[in-house]
Protein backbone atom coordinates (compact mmCIF):
# COMPACT_ATOMS: atom_id res chain seq x y z
CA UNK A 1 0.00 0.00 0.00
CA UNK A 2 1.26 3.28 -0.90
CA UNK A 3 1.52 6.40 1.16
CA UNK A 4 -1.32 8.04 -0.66
CA UNK A 5 -3.22 5.27 0.09
CA UNK A 6 -2.75 5.74 3.48
CA UNK A 7 -4.68 8.97 3.92
CA UNK A 8 -8.50 8.88 3.34
CA UNK A 9 -10.36 11.49 2.16
CA UNK A 10 -12.46 13.24 4.75
CA UNK A 11 -16.01 11.56 4.77
CA UNK A 12 -18.91 13.80 3.11
CA UNK A 13 -20.91 16.22 6.24
CA UNK A 14 -24.90 15.58 5.40
CA UNK A 15 -27.01 17.68 8.01
CA UNK A 16 -27.46 14.41 9.42
CA UNK A 17 -24.23 14.72 10.77
CA UNK A 18 -24.53 18.24 11.83
CA UNK A 19 -28.12 17.38 13.22
CA UNK A 20 -26.57 14.98 15.62
CA UNK A 21 -24.43 17.78 17.11
CA UNK A 22 -26.57 20.56 17.09
CA UNK A 23 -27.33 21.96 20.39
CA UNK A 24 -31.31 22.52 19.58
CA UNK A 25 -33.25 21.20 22.08
CA UNK A 26 -30.84 20.56 24.71
CA UNK A 27 -32.41 23.26 27.19
CA UNK A 28 -34.92 20.97 28.31
CA UNK A 29 -32.43 18.92 29.58
CA UNK A 30 -30.58 21.35 31.68
CA UNK A 31 -34.07 23.21 33.10
CA UNK A 32 -35.29 21.00 35.37
CA UNK A 33 -31.99 20.76 36.92
CA UNK A 34 -33.50 22.00 40.35
CA UNK A 35 -35.81 18.83 40.87
CA UNK A 36 -32.01 17.15 41.67
CA UNK A 37 -32.18 18.91 44.53
CA UNK A 38 -35.40 18.57 45.53
CA UNK A 39 -35.77 14.95 45.40
CA UNK A 40 -32.37 14.83 47.48
CA UNK A 41 -33.66 16.90 50.05
CA UNK A 42 -37.54 14.97 49.66
CA UNK A 43 -35.43 12.05 50.30
CA UNK A 44 -33.26 13.52 53.30
CA UNK A 45 -36.62 14.14 54.51
CA UNK A 46 -38.28 11.10 53.74
CA UNK A 47 -41.33 13.14 52.41
CA UNK A 48 -42.39 10.04 49.96
CA UNK A 49 -45.12 12.21 48.27
CA UNK A 50 -42.38 14.61 47.21
CA UNK A 51 -40.09 11.76 46.10
CA UNK A 52 -42.75 10.64 43.63
CA UNK A 53 -43.54 14.27 42.44
CA UNK A 54 -40.35 15.11 41.76
CA UNK A 55 -38.53 12.26 40.29
CA UNK A 56 -41.71 11.58 38.39
CA UNK A 57 -41.43 15.46 36.64
CA UNK A 58 -37.63 14.85 36.13
CA UNK A 59 -37.63 11.46 34.02
CA UNK A 60 -41.04 12.96 32.12
CA UNK A 61 -39.00 16.02 31.29
CA UNK A 62 -35.47 14.01 30.29
CA UNK A 63 -38.23 11.85 28.27
CA UNK A 64 -39.43 15.21 26.66
CA UNK A 65 -36.42 16.26 25.85
CA UNK A 66 -35.15 12.75 24.24
CA UNK A 67 -38.40 12.91 22.30
CA UNK A 68 -37.92 16.88 21.07
CA UNK A 69 -34.72 16.09 20.09
CA UNK A 70 -35.26 13.25 17.92
CA UNK A 71 -38.32 15.35 16.51
CA UNK A 72 -35.73 17.72 15.40
CA UNK A 73 -33.17 15.33 13.73
CA UNK A 74 -36.33 13.82 12.01
CA UNK A 75 -37.06 17.68 10.79
CA UNK A 76 -34.07 18.19 9.54
CA UNK A 77 -34.09 14.77 7.24
CA UNK A 78 -37.77 15.71 5.83
CA UNK A 79 -36.20 19.45 4.95
CA UNK A 80 -33.67 17.49 2.94
CA UNK A 81 -36.24 15.11 1.23
CA UNK A 82 -40.00 16.29 1.39
CA UNK A 83 -41.16 13.15 -0.05
CA UNK A 84 -40.28 11.00 2.34
CA UNK A 85 -42.49 11.06 6.18
CA UNK A 86 -40.68 13.20 9.14
CA UNK A 87 -41.47 10.79 11.14
CA UNK A 88 -43.50 7.54 12.35
CA UNK A 89 -45.05 9.96 15.54
CA UNK A 90 -45.78 13.29 15.95
CA UNK A 91 -42.48 13.37 18.37
CA UNK A 92 -42.67 17.71 18.64
CA UNK A 93 -45.83 17.73 19.65
CA UNK A 94 -45.18 14.99 21.67
CA UNK A 95 -42.58 16.38 23.70
CA UNK A 96 -45.11 19.73 24.01
CA UNK A 97 -47.50 17.90 25.60
CA UNK A 98 -45.59 15.50 28.33
CA UNK A 99 -43.78 19.65 28.99
CA UNK A 100 -47.39 20.68 29.44
CA UNK A 101 -48.54 18.41 31.44
CA UNK A 102 -45.41 17.63 33.35
CA UNK A 103 -45.65 21.58 34.32
CA UNK A 104 -48.75 21.90 35.31
CA UNK A 105 -48.55 18.24 37.66
CA UNK A 106 -45.25 19.57 39.27
CA UNK A 107 -46.65 23.39 39.87
CA UNK A 108 -49.99 21.55 41.25
CA UNK A 109 -48.57 18.83 43.73
CA UNK A 110 -44.57 19.64 43.85
CA UNK A 111 -45.14 23.34 44.41
CA UNK A 112 -48.70 23.62 45.63
CA UNK A 113 -50.38 25.94 43.95
CA UNK A 114 -53.97 26.13 43.05
CA UNK A 115 -55.27 24.16 40.24
CA UNK A 116 -56.16 27.56 37.71
CA UNK A 117 -52.35 28.97 38.30
CA UNK A 118 -51.12 25.25 37.93
CA UNK A 119 -52.93 24.69 34.66
CA UNK A 120 -51.66 28.07 33.49
CA UNK A 121 -48.37 26.94 33.80
CA UNK A 122 -49.10 24.39 31.65
CA UNK A 123 -50.44 26.33 28.84
CA UNK A 124 -47.60 28.52 29.44
CA UNK A 125 -45.22 25.59 28.89
CA UNK A 126 -46.87 24.39 26.12
CA UNK A 127 -47.05 27.82 24.11
CA UNK A 128 -43.63 27.98 24.91
CA UNK A 129 -42.88 24.64 23.51
CA UNK A 130 -44.81 25.68 20.28
CA UNK A 131 -43.02 29.14 19.90
CA UNK A 132 -39.51 27.51 20.32
CA UNK A 133 -39.48 24.40 18.09
CA UNK A 134 -42.71 24.44 16.50
CA UNK A 135 -44.96 21.02 15.62
CA UNK A 136 -43.81 18.41 13.24
CA UNK A 137 -43.88 19.08 9.59
CA UNK A 138 -46.20 16.94 7.51
CA UNK A 139 -44.83 15.17 4.62
CA UNK A 140 -45.57 16.52 1.28
CA UNK A 141 -48.26 14.99 -0.16
CA UNK A 142 -47.29 13.46 -3.53
CA UNK A 143 -49.67 12.23 -6.19
CA UNK A 144 -49.01 9.36 -8.01
CA UNK A 145 -46.99 9.12 -10.66
CA UNK A 146 -47.45 6.78 -13.76
CA UNK A 147 -49.04 4.30 -11.85
CA UNK A 148 -47.46 4.61 -8.71
CA UNK A 149 -49.32 6.01 -5.21
CA UNK A 150 -47.38 8.42 -3.22
CA UNK A 151 -46.93 6.32 -0.72
CA UNK A 152 -45.20 3.95 -2.88
CA UNK A 153 -42.97 6.42 -4.21
CA UNK A 154 -41.43 7.76 -0.87
CA UNK A 155 -41.05 4.42 0.20
CA UNK A 156 -38.53 3.21 -2.96
CA UNK A 157 -37.04 6.55 -2.54
CA UNK A 158 -36.68 5.63 1.19
CA UNK A 159 -35.22 2.35 0.63
CA UNK A 160 -32.77 4.18 -1.98
CA UNK A 161 -31.44 6.55 0.37
CA UNK A 162 -30.99 3.20 2.82
CA UNK A 163 -28.81 1.36 0.08
CA UNK A 164 -26.62 5.09 -0.58
CA UNK A 165 -25.49 5.01 2.90
CA UNK A 166 -24.79 1.33 3.24
CA UNK A 167 -22.47 2.17 0.51
CA UNK A 168 -21.32 4.90 2.17
CA UNK A 169 -20.12 2.80 5.15
CA UNK A 170 -18.91 -0.20 2.91
CA UNK A 171 -16.82 2.27 1.69
CA UNK A 172 -15.46 3.50 4.89
CA UNK A 173 -14.12 0.32 5.32
CA UNK A 174 -11.87 0.16 2.25
CA UNK A 175 -8.86 1.42 2.93
CA UNK A 176 -7.95 2.48 -0.88
CA UNK A 177 -7.91 6.16 -2.00
CA UNK A 178 -9.04 5.20 -5.20
CA UNK A 179 -11.57 3.39 -4.12
CA UNK A 180 -12.59 5.70 -1.21
CA UNK A 181 -12.81 8.73 -4.11
CA UNK A 182 -14.99 6.66 -6.47
CA UNK A 183 -17.29 5.68 -4.04
CA UNK A 184 -17.90 8.99 -2.78
CA UNK A 185 -18.86 9.88 -6.67
CA UNK A 186 -21.19 7.07 -7.03
CA UNK A 187 -22.90 8.11 -3.82
CA UNK A 188 -23.19 11.86 -4.64
CA UNK A 189 -24.14 11.22 -8.29
CA UNK A 190 -27.04 8.89 -6.53
CA UNK A 191 -28.18 11.30 -4.41
CA UNK A 192 -28.31 14.06 -6.78
CA UNK A 193 -30.90 11.54 -9.37
CA UNK A 194 -33.18 10.29 -6.02
CA UNK A 195 -33.18 14.23 -5.59
CA UNK A 196 -34.38 14.92 -8.99
CA UNK A 197 -36.88 12.42 -8.73
CA UNK A 198 -38.16 14.05 -6.08
CA UNK A 199 -38.56 16.91 -7.59
CA UNK A 200 -40.23 15.38 -10.58
CA UNK A 201 -41.88 12.14 -9.52
CA UNK A 202 -42.62 11.40 -13.37
CA UNK A 203 -39.32 10.33 -13.41
CA UNK A 204 -39.93 7.63 -11.50
CA UNK A 205 -40.84 5.12 -13.76
CA UNK A 206 -37.82 5.77 -15.90
CA UNK A 207 -35.73 5.42 -12.51
CA UNK A 208 -37.10 1.88 -11.36
CA UNK A 209 -34.55 0.01 -12.72
CA UNK A 210 -31.78 2.12 -11.58
CA UNK A 211 -32.74 2.09 -8.12
CA UNK A 212 -33.42 -2.19 -8.40
CA UNK A 213 -30.04 -2.81 -10.69
CA UNK A 214 -27.53 0.01 -10.27
CA UNK A 215 -28.19 1.19 -6.66
CA UNK A 216 -28.53 -2.77 -5.30
CA UNK A 217 -25.31 -3.82 -7.44
CA UNK A 218 -22.86 -1.09 -6.65
CA UNK A 219 -24.48 -1.77 -2.72
CA UNK A 220 -23.58 -5.88 -3.05
CA UNK A 221 -20.27 -5.00 -4.60
CA UNK A 222 -19.14 -2.67 -2.14
CA UNK A 223 -20.20 -4.58 0.64
CA UNK A 224 -18.38 -8.13 -0.80
CA UNK A 225 -15.20 -6.32 -1.49
CA UNK A 226 -15.66 -4.37 1.99
CA UNK A 227 -15.63 -7.79 3.45
CA UNK A 228 -12.81 -9.46 1.70
CA UNK A 229 -10.97 -6.28 2.09
CA UNK A 230 -9.97 -7.31 5.17
CA UNK A 231 -8.75 -10.35 4.43
CA UNK A 232 -6.88 -9.16 1.81
CA UNK A 233 -4.91 -7.24 4.04
CA UNK A 234 -4.10 -10.32 6.09
CA UNK A 235 -2.57 -11.77 3.13
CA UNK A 236 -5.34 -14.44 2.80
CA UNK A 237 -6.23 -13.99 -0.75
CA UNK A 238 -4.58 -12.76 -3.66
CA UNK A 239 -5.23 -8.90 -4.13
CA UNK A 240 -4.44 -7.95 -7.89
CA UNK A 241 -6.98 -9.30 -9.78
CA UNK A 242 -9.55 -8.93 -6.93
CA UNK A 243 -9.04 -5.00 -7.03
CA UNK A 244 -8.94 -4.81 -11.16
CA UNK A 245 -12.07 -6.30 -10.78
CA UNK A 246 -13.28 -4.09 -8.49
CA UNK A 247 -12.08 -1.30 -10.17
CA UNK A 248 -13.65 -2.78 -13.11
CA UNK A 249 -16.92 -2.53 -12.11
CA UNK A 250 -16.99 1.03 -10.16
CA UNK A 251 -15.82 2.59 -13.55
CA UNK A 252 -18.60 0.65 -15.08
CA UNK A 253 -21.51 2.28 -11.98
CA UNK A 254 -19.82 5.57 -12.23
CA UNK A 255 -20.09 6.00 -15.77
CA UNK A 256 -23.52 4.34 -15.92
CA UNK A 257 -24.91 6.90 -13.10
CA UNK A 258 -23.54 9.37 -14.70
CA UNK A 259 -25.41 8.35 -18.13
CA UNK A 260 -29.00 7.71 -16.02
CA UNK A 261 -28.67 11.29 -14.91
CA UNK A 262 -27.75 12.90 -18.07
CA UNK A 263 -30.88 10.42 -19.65
CA UNK A 264 -33.27 11.80 -16.96
CA UNK A 265 -32.51 15.13 -18.12
CA UNK A 266 -32.58 14.44 -21.68
CA UNK A 267 -35.85 12.50 -21.18
CA UNK A 268 -34.20 9.67 -23.43
CA UNK A 269 -35.57 6.33 -22.45
CA UNK A 270 -35.34 3.75 -25.11
CA UNK A 271 -31.40 4.39 -24.81
CA UNK A 272 -31.51 4.47 -20.98
CA UNK A 273 -33.44 0.95 -20.81
CA UNK A 274 -31.01 -0.77 -23.24
CA UNK A 275 -27.83 0.42 -21.10
CA UNK A 276 -29.31 -0.76 -17.97
CA UNK A 277 -29.15 -4.13 -19.66
CA UNK A 278 -25.77 -4.02 -20.60
CA UNK A 279 -24.81 -3.32 -16.57
CA UNK A 280 -27.04 -5.89 -15.77
CA UNK A 281 -25.42 -8.59 -17.90
CA UNK A 282 -21.80 -6.84 -16.81
CA UNK A 283 -22.97 -7.11 -13.30
CA UNK A 284 -23.92 -11.15 -13.74
CA UNK A 285 -20.31 -11.76 -15.96
CA UNK A 286 -18.51 -10.34 -12.85
CA UNK A 287 -20.39 -12.32 -10.29
CA UNK A 288 -22.28 -9.72 -8.53
CA UNK A 289 -25.95 -10.20 -9.06
CA UNK B 1 -43.70 38.59 14.51
CA UNK B 2 -40.15 37.52 13.34
CA UNK B 3 -38.71 33.65 14.10
CA UNK B 4 -35.98 34.94 16.50
CA UNK B 5 -38.50 37.31 18.32
CA UNK B 6 -40.96 34.01 18.63
CA UNK B 7 -38.00 31.76 20.11
CA UNK B 8 -37.09 34.09 22.47
CA UNK B 9 -40.72 34.83 23.84
CA UNK B 10 -40.96 30.70 23.63
CA UNK B 11 -37.53 30.87 25.71
CA UNK B 12 -38.46 32.74 28.17
CA UNK B 13 -41.87 31.10 28.52
CA UNK B 14 -40.53 28.36 29.28
CA UNK B 15 -37.53 29.37 31.25
CA UNK B 16 -40.50 31.19 33.36
CA UNK B 17 -42.95 28.36 34.00
CA UNK B 18 -40.37 25.29 34.01
CA UNK B 19 -38.06 27.04 35.91
CA UNK B 20 -40.85 28.70 38.29
CA UNK B 21 -42.51 25.31 38.88
CA UNK B 22 -39.11 22.97 39.56
CA UNK B 23 -37.56 25.94 42.26
CA UNK B 24 -40.96 26.15 43.83
CA UNK B 25 -41.03 22.54 44.15
CA UNK B 26 -37.90 22.49 45.53
CA UNK B 27 -38.49 25.44 48.29
CA UNK B 28 -41.51 23.44 49.17
CA UNK B 29 -39.01 20.54 49.88
CA UNK B 30 -37.37 22.24 52.05
CA UNK B 31 -39.52 24.90 53.94
CA UNK B 32 -35.85 26.01 55.42
CA UNK B 33 -34.95 28.06 52.22
CA UNK B 34 -38.87 29.47 52.21
CA UNK B 35 -37.97 30.80 55.50
CA UNK B 36 -34.70 32.36 54.55
CA UNK B 37 -35.97 34.19 52.17
CA UNK B 38 -38.63 35.48 53.92
CA UNK B 39 -36.17 36.66 56.91
CA UNK B 40 -34.11 38.31 54.23
CA UNK B 41 -37.02 40.05 52.80
CA UNK B 42 -37.94 41.41 56.68
CA UNK B 43 -34.17 42.80 57.22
Amino acid sequence: MTQSQNFRKPKRFTSDALQKYSPRGLLLYFLPIALLPAIVIALAKGHLIAILVNATAYTLYLFSAWCLRKGLQAEARHRQRPMASATKYPLKLLAAIITALTTGMLAWLGARQTLPVAAAYASGAFLGMFLSYGFDPKAKSTQGAQGYSGEELGKALAESHGMIRRIEQAGSKIRNHEFNNRIERICEIADNIIAQIEADPRDFRRARKFLNVYLDGAMQVTEGYAKTHSQLQLGQLEPAQLEQNFRNVLETIETSFLEQQQKLLEDDIFDLDVKIEVLTAQLKREGIL
Amino acid sequence: MSGFFRKLLGFVLLLTTIGLATCQSMLKAEPVFDQLLLSQSKQ
